[in-house]
C-alpha cells in the first residue's frame, strides 16, 4: 500500500512538471506583451523596454523557462506582472469564493445525481426514467454561461431571490452569492453523475448477489443501500474526480459571468493580459487539485472494494 | 456590502428550503417611472453602489495598469492643484487644491496659491511642500508611468506654505490639463514617505472621498472625505464601486437593483434599458470616438487617395442609427470632438461619397482594388456588427476585407508591433484630456508612439503642430488648432467613424449626477431622492 502510494506521488510530481512546461510553452506561442498590456499605448516605447527588462522578460526563452522551474521547485510562485502582488498572496486572497463554489457545485451535482441516477435505475425502463434521462442530457448540452444567464434572469431579477452578481466573504454571504452559480455548474455535471450510476446501478440490481440478497428476506432498502449501492457507485466515484477537473475549468466562465473575484476570474484576466506567472500558478493549483482528486478517488474505491484493495496491495 | 432587502434574503432561505420556486417572492422594491423624483431640493446622506465595468487593480497615480478603472477610483481620493470642470457643464479649468493661479506671460512659470480648506481626509492641511513632493513625482519616469505627460516640467518652487511656483523649461500650451490630470494628484508627502509602496493599499488624498474598503477582485467603496473643502458636496455618505465586467451582468444587476448605477450600458442594450420605467439612461459628451488605424507603412494604406476613399464609403449615418442608436455624431477631425475644435460649418464632416471613394481609388496605385485584414475587439457585439458593414461598404471599392476578431493582448501586440493592415484597437477609445495636444502630438509628432501606430508623418504638419502646442493661452491657440484639424482630416492618416458618447444607466432615484469633461466623476453633487 505505502509503495502504491509513494509511486502514485512520483507520478503526479512528474505529470505536474510536464504540465508546468506545457502550460508555460502554450503562454509563448500566445501573442502579446504583458508590459504593454499593463502601460498601455500612450506611454513611450523605452519605458516598457525598461519594464521588461525588469521583470525579465527579454532573457532568451530557456532561460525563462529554466527561472521559472526552479523557483518552482522552492515553492516562490514570483510576483504578478499586473497586480504588483505576490502571487502567494493573490492567490490566497481568491481561494475562498472558487473553494467554496467548487464544493458547493459538486454537493449539488452528486445529490441531484444520486438520488435521480438511483431513482432512474430502480425505474428503469419506465416514463420517469426516461423523462429524467432526457432532461439531464437536455441540461448537459446547455453551455453553462447561458444557463447562469438565464438563472440570473429568472431568480435574479424577476423573483429577486438572489443578487445576481459579485461575492459576500462568510458562510451565509458565500450561501446568498453562490447559490445561483453553484446550480449553474451543478445542472451540467447532473447528467454525468445520473447516467454513470444509472448503468451500473441497473447492472448490480440485475446481478445475482442482489437476487440472493432478496431471496434472503431482505428489505428493499437495505438491499439498494448495502448491497447494490456499494458495489455501483466505485465508477460513479472515478467519474466525479474526471469531473472536478471540468469544475475548476467550468468555475472560470462563471465566476467571470457572476463577477465572482475566485481563482477562475483571475485567471481569465491574467489570460487576458499575459500575466505569464500568474497563470502558470493557477494551472499548476488546478493540476494539483485534479491530481490529488484522483488520488482520493482511487483510496476511497479501494476502502469500498477489496478486489481494487488487492490489486494496489499486490501492484 | 449591503443585503439587497430583507424581504430578498427570507425568499433566498425559503427556496433553499423548499428548492421549489414560489413566485410571490416579488422583485426587490424600485423607484416607480414617477417623473420628477430628481425636482426636489437635493438632500445630504445616504450611499450608491455602481456596477463598474473596469476593475481598479492600483491605488496609484504614478502607476494605472487598470486604465479608466483605475483612474476613475483616484479621482474619488486624489484632487489636482486644479481640474477639469467636474459638472462637465464646460471644458474649462476649475479650482481645486489650489483657488487660484496664474501663468507668466513667456508661459515658463505657473503660480499657484493653495486653498485655505484644502485638507487631506486625516485632517492636515496641504502644505506648499506637498505639492512640490507630488510634482516631482508625477513627472520622474522613475517613478511615474505618466511622467511623459509632464513635458516642459523643470521643477517646483516653495514661495511660502500655500504658495507654488512651477518652473517651465519650455513654453506647453496644454500643460494646466496635464496638471488636471489625477496622476498630478496631490499626495501628503510625510505619510506617503514613511508608508512606502504600501502607502498605495490605502491612500490618503484631499479629495472628495477617501478609500473605506478595497476587496481586491471585487469592489472598491468609499466614504465622504469630512475635511473636504467644498461644503456643498458630496452629499452621499458612500460610494461603492462594484467590478462586473460581464456586460450581460452589469445591466442585470441594475434591472434588479442590486445596484443603483452602471457605467459604459453595452450599445446592444441601450434599447431594452430605456424601455424598463424604473431606469434612466444618460448621455454624456466626452472625447470619445471609433478609432479605425491604418497602417501607413503598408502597401495601400500609403496611398492617400486610398486612405480618404476608404473613409467617404462609410454611410456614417447608416451606422449611428442601426449599431449606435443615433447617439453618435458625424466627426469633422480624425480626432475626437475636442476642446478649440472648428464647428461643423467651418470644417464639413466627411460625408458618405461612394462615387467619389470609387474615383479616388481609380486614382491610386490600386484601382482594382486589394485584399487587407481589419482586426477588432472580439466579444462586443456593436463592433461585431460595425465589422461586417465596413466590409461591405469596402467591397464596393473593390477592397476585400477578411475580418479579425481578436482579443485585446493581441490586438494590443500588433497595434504597437505595426503588424496590422486595419484596426478597430480600442472598445472604448478616449482622450485622456479635452484639449487636441495629447493626440495632435501622438499622430504628428514624430517618435513615441510613431503617429499613434499609423506609422504616418508630415513635416509640414508635425511643424504646426509643435507650434500650437507650444503656445500657450487659449486665443492664440484657438486660432491656430482649426487648420491642423483640417490637415489631417485631409491627410486622413487613421480614421474617425463616429463620436460618441458616453452612456450610462441608473434608478431613477438617483439625481445630479454628472461627470467631467473626460466622463470622470467624482459624484460630488450626485444624490439619491426619496
Amino acid at each position: 500500500m505505502l509503495t502504491y502510494l509513494f509511486r502514485r506521488l512520483l507520478l503526479s510530481v512528474a505529470q505536474l512538471l510536464g504540465l508546468a512546461i506545457v502550460v508555460f510553452l502554450i503562454l509563448q506561442a500566445v501573442p502579446g506583451d504583458p508590459v504593454r498590456i499593463m502601460l498601455g499605448e500612450r506611454v513611450p516605447a523605452e519605458l516598457v523596454e525598461t519594464v521588461r527588462e525588469r521583470l525579465g522578460l527579454n532573457e532568451p526563452m530557456l532561460t525563462q523557462l529554466w527561472m521559472y522551474l526552479t523557483r518552482f521547485a522552492t515553492g516562490d510562485l514570483g510576483d504578478s506582472v499586473t497586480f504588483g502582488q505576490s502571487i502567494q498572496t493573490l492567490v490566497a486572497s481568491r481561494i475562498e469564493p472558487s473553494a467554496y463554489l467548487i464544493t458547493y457545485g459538486l454537493i449539488l451535482a452528486i445529490i441531484f445525481g444520486g438520488v435521480l441516477g438511483v431513482f432512474a435505475a430502480i425505474r428503469s425502463g419506465t416514463v420517469a426514467d426516461f423523462t429524467i434521462r432526457i432532461l439531464a442530457t437536455a441540461l448537459l448540452a446547455m453551455p453553462a454561461f447561458w444557463v447562469g444567464l438565464v438563472l440570473a434572469l429568472v431568480f435574479g431579477i424577476a423573483w429577486g431571490l438572489f443578487p445576481v452578481s459579485g461575492y459576500q466573504p462568510g458562510l451565509v454571504g458565500a450561501f446568498r452569492t453562490l447559490t445561483l452559480p453553484a446550480i449553474a455548474i451543478a445542472l451540467s455535471l447532473v447528467a454525468v453523475v445520473l447516467r454513470t450510476l444509472r448503468s451500473s446501478m441497473k447492472r448490480v440490481l440485475d446481478s445475482e448477489y442482489v437476487e440472493a440478497a432478496r431471496a434472503r428476506g431482505y428489505s428493499e432498502g437495505r438491499v439498494l443501500a448495502r448491497h447494490a449501492l456499494r458495489n455501483a457507485v466505485t465508477p460513479t466515484i472515478s467519474i466525479v474526480a474526471v469531473v472536478v477537473g471540468f469544475l475548476i475549468g467550468g468555475t472560470a466562465v462563471i465566476e467571470q459571468v457572476f463577477s465572482i473575484p475566485g481563482l477562475g476570474s483571475l485567471l481569465v484576466q491574467a489570460v487576458e493580459r499575459r500575466d505569464y506567472p500568474v497563470v502558470q500558478a493557477i494551472a499548476l493549483l488546478a493540476g494539483a487539485v485534479v491530481i490529488a482528486a484522483g488520488l482520493v478517488a482511487d483510496l476511497l474505491q479501494a476502502a469500498l472494494d477489496p478486489r481494487v484493495r488487492n490489486t494496489i496491495s499486490n501492484g | 456590502m449591503k443585503f439587497r432587502s430583507p424581504i430578498s434574503i427570507a425568499a433566498g432561505v425559503a427556496l433553499a428550503v423548499s428548492l421549489v420556486g414560489c413566485s410571490t417572492a416579488g422583485g426587490p422594491t424600485k423607484p416607480d417611472a414617477s417623473e420628477g423624483l430628481c425636482t426636489s431640493t437635493p438632500v445630504a446622506g445616504g450611499s450608491i453602489t455602481v456596477a463598474k465595468q473596469t476593475e481598479t487593480l492600483s491605488l496609484s497615480p504614478y502607476s494605472t495598469p487598470g486604465g479608466f478603472g483605475d483612474t476613475e477610483a483616484l479621482n474619488m481620493i486624489f484632487e489636482t492643484l486644479i481640474r477639469m470642470d467636474p459638472t462637465g457643464n464646460s471644458q474649462d479649468l476649475v479650482s481645486g487644491v489650489a483657488d487660484t493661479w496664474s501663468t507668466s506671460a513667456d508661459g515658463l512659470a505657473y503660480t499657484f496659491h493653495i486653498r485655505d480648506g484644502a485638507t487631506f481626509s486625516n485632517g492636515r492641511h496641504v502644505m506648499a511642500d506637498d505639492v512640490k513632493y507630488s510634482l516631482d513625482s508625477w513627472s520622474d519616469p522613475d517613478v511615474s508611468q505618466w511622467a511623459s505627460f509632464a513635458r516642459g516640467y523643470d521643477s517646483t518652487t516653495v514661495v511660502d506654505d500655500s504658495t507654488v511656483k512651477i518652473n517651465m523649461t519650455e513654453p506647453i500650451g496644454g500643460f494646466l490639463y496635464s496638471l488636471a490630470m489625477v496622476s498630478a494628484g496631490i499626495l501628503p508627502q510625510e505619510e506617503a514617505k514613511a508608508a512606502g509602496d504600501s502607502f498605495f493599499d490605502s491612500p490618503i488624498g484631499s479629495g472628495p472621498f477617501a478609500v473605506d474598503k478595497w476587496v481586491k477582485g471585487s469592489s472598491i467603496s468609499f466614504v465622504k472625505n469630512d475635511w473636504y473643502w467644498d461644503t456643498s458636496g458630496p452629499l452621499l455618505d458612500s460610494v461603492e464601486f462594484r467590478f462586473v465586467s460581464d456586460d450581460n451582468n452589469r445591466t442585470l444587476a441594475l434591472r434588479s437593483g442590486d445596484v443603483q448605477m452602471v457605467d459604459n450600458v453595452p450599445w446592444s442594450q441601450v434599447k431594452t434599458l430605456q424601455s424598463e420605467a424604473s431606469l434612466t439612461i444618460e448621455e454624456f459628451a466626452i472625447p470619445s470616438w471609433i478609432l479605425l488605424s491604418l497602417n501607413n507603412q503598408k502597401g495601400p494604406f500609403a496611398d492617400q487617395n486610398v486612405r480618404q476613399a476608404l473613409s467617404l464609403a462609410i454611410d456614417r449615418e447608416g451606422v449611428n442609427e442601426k449599431i449606435y442608436f443615433g447617439m453618435g455624431e458625424a466627426p469633422n477631425s480624425i480626432l475626437p470632438r475636442l476642446r478649440l475644435d472648428a464647428d461643423a460649418s467651418t470644417i464639413a464632416p466627411t460625408a458618405f461619397d461612394l462615387n467619389k471613394a470609387k474615383e479616388l481609388i481609380a486614382a491610386s496605385k490600386y484601382p482594382n482594388g486589394f485584399e487587407a485584414t481589419l482586426e477588432y475587439p472580439s466579444g462586443n457585439a456593436a463592433f461585431d456588427s460595425l465589422a461586417v458593414v465596413l466590409q461591405a461598404y469596402w467591397a464596393e471599392l473593390g477592397v476585400t476585407i477578411e475580418l479579425l476578431p481578436e482579443d485585446q493582448g493581441t490586438l494590443s501586440k500588433n497595434f504597437t508591433g505595426g503588424t496590422y493592415d486595419i484596426m478597430l484597437p480600442y472598445s472604448f477609445a478616449a482622450s485622456d484630456v479635452p484639449v487636441p495636444d495629447e493626440f495632435a502630438e501622438f499622430y504628428a509628432v514624430q517618435g513615441g508612439t510613431n503617429g499613434f501606430f499609423t506609422w504616418w508623418n508630415d513635416p509640414e504638419i508635425e511643424a504646426l503642430v509643435l507650434d500650437f502646442t507650444g503656445t500657450v493661452g487659449d486665443e492664440e491657440r484657438a486660432a491656430k488648432w482649426p487648420a491642423i484639424q483640417a490637415a489631417m482630416l485631409e491627410a486622413q492618416p487613421a480614421i474617425n467613424v463616429l463620436n460618441l458618447p458616453l452612456v450610462n444607466g441608473h434608478l431613477n432615484n438617483v439625481c445630479g449626477f454628472s461627470t467631467n469633461p473626460i466622463g470622470q466623476s467624482t459624484f460630488t453633487t450626485t444624490w439619491i431622492a426619496g
